[in-house]
């Protein structure tokens, strides 16, 4: 799933179901924060929610963001219980060991 | 301290004026001359976080008083203040810490955020609300 623009309270409700949607069913799913210019507290929790969504289907769940959506992650010390990798070519291969 | 440039903006309760609200402080400090973009996208963030606040206070409460918004820009910080009429909030006593990871949370990111990105923050009750002010140093703690 790839997200352009900025996540907050406004556009949080889309973020949202855009993601429960991704996540429903999937065994591994990657959010694309690359072209992200924002994410607030309100996008960081919902990522947390899908991830938790992902986890508990047994599948996998990674972030990939660039330095400054990367920092805001970091901040909040979720960058320890989420993968968060710098481009889509780094994500791990499914099944390779990401799961949690 | 000189002050080179301030700004003010009132804000109705709707959750798509909290972009006008980031972008409106960032541009007053850009006006006044800070160009590091990692710094201005701190601001961005923490304002963003702040204003959120009041909103969303003000949305629990049922008040649909204009959120005040200002800025004032000196050499060598920035001070935003960001006034609510939610009723009051009652400060934490001590500063916000990150919470533990946990997977079980979707909130409560938002107070840890603000003290991060923020070299002083202060909350003054005021007559119906709340006034949150937020000091930043230019190239402060983020160098």
């Amino acid at each position: 799933m790839h997200v352009v623009g900025e996540v907050d309270l406004a556009t949080a409700p889309r973020y949202r179901s855009e993601l429960i949607s991704a996540a429903t069913g999937a065994t591994h799913l990657a959010i694309d924060l690359t072209e992200c210019d924002l994410i607030d507290s309100v996008g960081l929790g919902v990522t947390l929610g899908a991830a938790r969504r992902v986890w508990t289907a047994g599948g996998t769940f990674a972030v990939v963001a660039g330095d400054r959506v990367r920092s805001t992650f970091e901040r909040c010390r979720l960058d320890e219980i989420l993968d968060i990798v710098p481009e889509v070519g780094a994500l791990t291969a499914p099944g390779a060991g990401a799961g949690r | 301290m000189t002050i080179t440039h301030t700004a003010q903006l009132e804000i109705p309760v709707d959750c798509r004026f909290v972009s006008t609200a980031r972008n409106f402080v960032a541009d007053a400090a850009r006006t006044a001359g800070w160009v590091d973009d990692e710094q201005l996208d701190d601001l961005r963030l923490v304002v963003s976080e702040t204003v959120t606040n009041a909103l969303r206070a003000q949305m629990f409460v049922g008040r649909d008083e204009l959120i005040r918004v200002s800025a004032a820009v000196s050499s060598d910080r920035i001070e935003v203040v960001v006034v609510d009429s939610a009723g009051g909030f009652e400060p934490p006593d001590d500063a916000p810490v990150v919470p533990e990871p946990d997977l079980r949370r979707e909130g409560g990111f938002g107070l840890p955020l603000i003290e991060a990105l923020t070299d002083e923050v202060h909350f003054t009750a005021t007559d119906d609300g709340t006034a949150v002010r937020l000091v930043v140093y230019r190239g402060g703690q983020f160098g």
